[in-house]
């Protein structure tokens, strides 16, 4: 047996705060097991994003953003989105260090040169340029090797990778 | 506890998210020490320790604050927080050591870091930061991640211009905040709500002019057979459980008394101030479960308990911890008894049909009190025995020959898996003495309880079969015609 002095109206307030929390503690902790599919662990994603291992297609749209994000914090130069320009085709992008730009091919009217050229990349040495597009999209390309400075990279012009980089809303980073 | 796994899955229900997240959470396996975890429960049910609910988030801002002051943000905070594949103390003090840049306001030592604000000074411990590293990555992965971007926007603050204790302050301030929301959207704080005041209701009936609450085990049992009937209070179980935590609230109110004449946040000693980092060990009664030391990824090398016969007969007297010792007769209801209401409840959810829970109405296969009391003081001496294991591979040569010889036949006797005389390297002797601390409080424990339930020893098949036949009536009164 235990006894208490019976709480105060004013005191009520607090102590029903302090059982509701009590009461949710013991819930969670005596959880067993989820009700339903763990959610993703930030860190796990993460760790998954860092090893290349990370399944984008079976992300919630949460955890897809997210992931994004942290991407985006793995960067080596992260371009964001661009300037909406009134022409069609790719839009250049521009940022401290780096630039990405486009040049119509001569030989091929449906291809387009992509280069990448800056100070970052001496700095650093990004592997892969990466897209999100607004959809939730996500586009990784490898990058060749640079030759005096500069990545030359040639794209489709009716290809996914074109299209992204055309939007303006798409991100884009190199990693 | 047969298929309560499955009684808290079904009672999860619409509370799915902390659930889940924590579960995620707790599955990474990144907190291999799962005290850390309790603690981030705590904290995110808002009943965590301290001198108040949001001391937790006040700390994460100030490690942000720190953070970001000594150029780690962005990638990098990502990095520290969210990118080493075990949470420990040690490399916490390592990694925080290689990213951190001079500052002028922050300084690193081996305790942990300081934030001069002129004005005042904030230390956080590194044995503090798994439960601030913790808070963050559950954090960020609520609703979905929905709060992820606004967390990294709250802390991207302390990053930008003259750091000020103010600033922290604002930047706590959200976070608690959008917890406050979060749990009263996720944690059933109405349906909680009702049941104190439901509790509340009934102990004021019961206290009449005396103007005190009287919680013992009548009370329960009685309130449990006038709100059976209900939604809320259908199961003993719940109701002891509402009791208990009632009780636990009641008693930590108590102690807050002397805590709330105590003292501003802070490290200043001289100025009477809190060190929030040190509030958990002056904290009466908070009581943590040992089991969670022997789920422990490290301690499954040994195996200190089998699963049904000696740890399931002790966990709840571990899980309630002293509160247990207020209602001894409701412990035994809701061990033997209760069980046989979890299994028909189990039964009508998992759909097994009339008969199985016609023949759980009778409640003749409940567990004898007396036969609990039985268990209780064999697992005395199963924790005994495993005292006397530990001590032989920590005492070395401060223990005398007796003691040093009944360790040694204790460790042949068990012959289960980590128990060997000759595997005592550095290691070993790190998980017996670790297990040792535990094993003690558990000792502690049930000796206490023991030395009550020893006194109801006469009286227990009598209370017994009185119990049976009430709790079988109400049985059949709820599950009869189902």
């Amino acid at each position: 047996m235990v006894t208490f002095r019976r709480p105060k109206r004013n005191e009520e307030a607090d102590l029903r705060a302090a059982f509701v929390a009590e009461d949710a503690c013991g819930e969670l902790l005596q959880q067993g097991q989820p009700s339903g599919i763990p959610a993703a662990s930030t860190a796990r994603l993460y760790q998954q994003l860092l090893s290349g291992q990370l399944d984008w297609a079976r992300l919630s749209p949460g955890a897809r953003r997210t992931a994004t994000e942290l991407e985006r914090g793995l960067s080596v130069v992260d371009f964001g989105t661009a300037i909406a320009a009134a022409d069609s085709g790719p839009l250049s992008r521009h940022q401290p260090g780096c630039s990405v730009t486009f040049q119509p091919s001569q030989s091929d009217p449906g291809l387009t040169y992509m280069l990448v050229s800056g100070a970052a990349l001496t700095e650093s040495n990004p592997r892969n340029l990466i897209l999100f597009g607004e959809g939730g999209q996500r586009l990784s390309v490898a990058l060749p090797p640079q030759r005096r400075g500069v990545i030359q990279l040639l794209i489709e012009n009716n290809g996914e990778l074109c299209g992204l980089l055309s939007d303006p809303a798409s991100v884009l980073i190199l990693r | 506890m047969a298929g309560d796994e499955i009684h808290y899955l079904y009672r999860a229900g619409a509370e799915g998210d902390p659930v889940e997240v924590f579960s995620g959470i707790v599955d990474s396996g990144r907190y291999p020490d799962s005290r850390v975890l309790q603690k981030i429960a705590r904290i995110v049910a808002g009943a965590g320790t301290g001198p108040n609910r949001d001391t937790a988030w006040y700390e994460l801002a100030h490690l942000a604050a720190a953070l970001a002051q000594g150029g780690v943000i962005g990638g990098a905070r990502f990095g520290l927080l969210l990118g080493q594949e075990t949470i420990t103390v040690g490399g916490i003090r390592q990694a925080l050591m290689s990213v951190m840049t001079p500052a002028e306001m922050v300084t690193v030592d081996a305790a942990g870091i300081m934030i001069d604000y002129g004005t005042s000074q904030f230390v956080i411990r590194f044995s503090r930061m798994p439960v601030l590293f913790g808070l963050y990555e559950f954090l960020s992965a609520i609703d979905d991640f929905s709060f992820f971007r606004p967390l990294q926007d709250i802390f991207d603050m302390l990053a930008s211009g003259k750091l000020t204790e103010a600033a922290v302050r604002q930047a706590a301030s959200q976070i608690s905040s959008h917890m406050r929301n979060y749990r009263r959207t996720h944690m059933a704080y109405a349906r909680r709500e009702e049941k104190f005041d439901r509790l509340c209701a009934y102990l004021n009936a019961r206290a009449e002019t005396s103007g005190i609450w009287q919680i013992d085990d009548d009370a329960v049992f009685d309130f449990w057979k006038s709100h059976a009937s209900g939604n809320d209070f259908r199961t003993f179980r719940t109701c002891f459980d509402g009791f208990i935590a009632l009780i636990k609230v009641m008693e930590s109110t108590r102690t807050a008394v002397s805590m709330s004449q105590a003292a501003p946040i802070g490290s200043d000693r001289e100025a009477a101030e809190l060190d929030v980092a040190e509030t958990e060990t002056v904290v009466i009664d908070d009581w943590v479960n040992p089991f969670t030391v022997f789920d422990e990824e490290a301690m499954q090398e040994v195996k200190f308990f089998k699963a049904s016969s000696e740890r399931r007969p002790l966990e709840s007297l571990m899980f309630y911890g002293p509160a247990v010792l207020s209602l001894p007769q409701g412990y035994f209801r809701h061990e033997c008894l209760g069980a046989v209401q979890t299994a028909i409840t189990v039964d009508l959810q998992l759909r097994r049909g009339e008969e199985s829970v016609r023949q759980r109405l009778s409640c003749d296969d409940a567990e004898p009190y007396i036969e609990r009391l039985a268990t209780l003081e064999r697992l005395k001496s199963h924790l005994h025995r495993l005292q006397l294991a530990a001590l032989h591979h920590i005492a070395g040569e401060a223990t005398n020959d007796d003691l040093r010889s009944a360790a040694r036949q204790a460790v042949a006797r068990l012959k289960r898996k980590g128990f060997d005389l000759e595997d005592n390297d550095a290691e070993r002797q790190e998980l017996f003495s670790e297990a040792a601390v535990t094993l003690v409080r558990m000792s502690d424990h049930l000796n206490r309880c023991l030395l009550q339930f020893d006194k109801m020893e006469s009286g227990l098949p009598e209370l017994f079969d009185r119990d049976r036949r009430e709790f079988s009536a109400i049985f059949r009164q709820l599950y009869g015609s189902e």
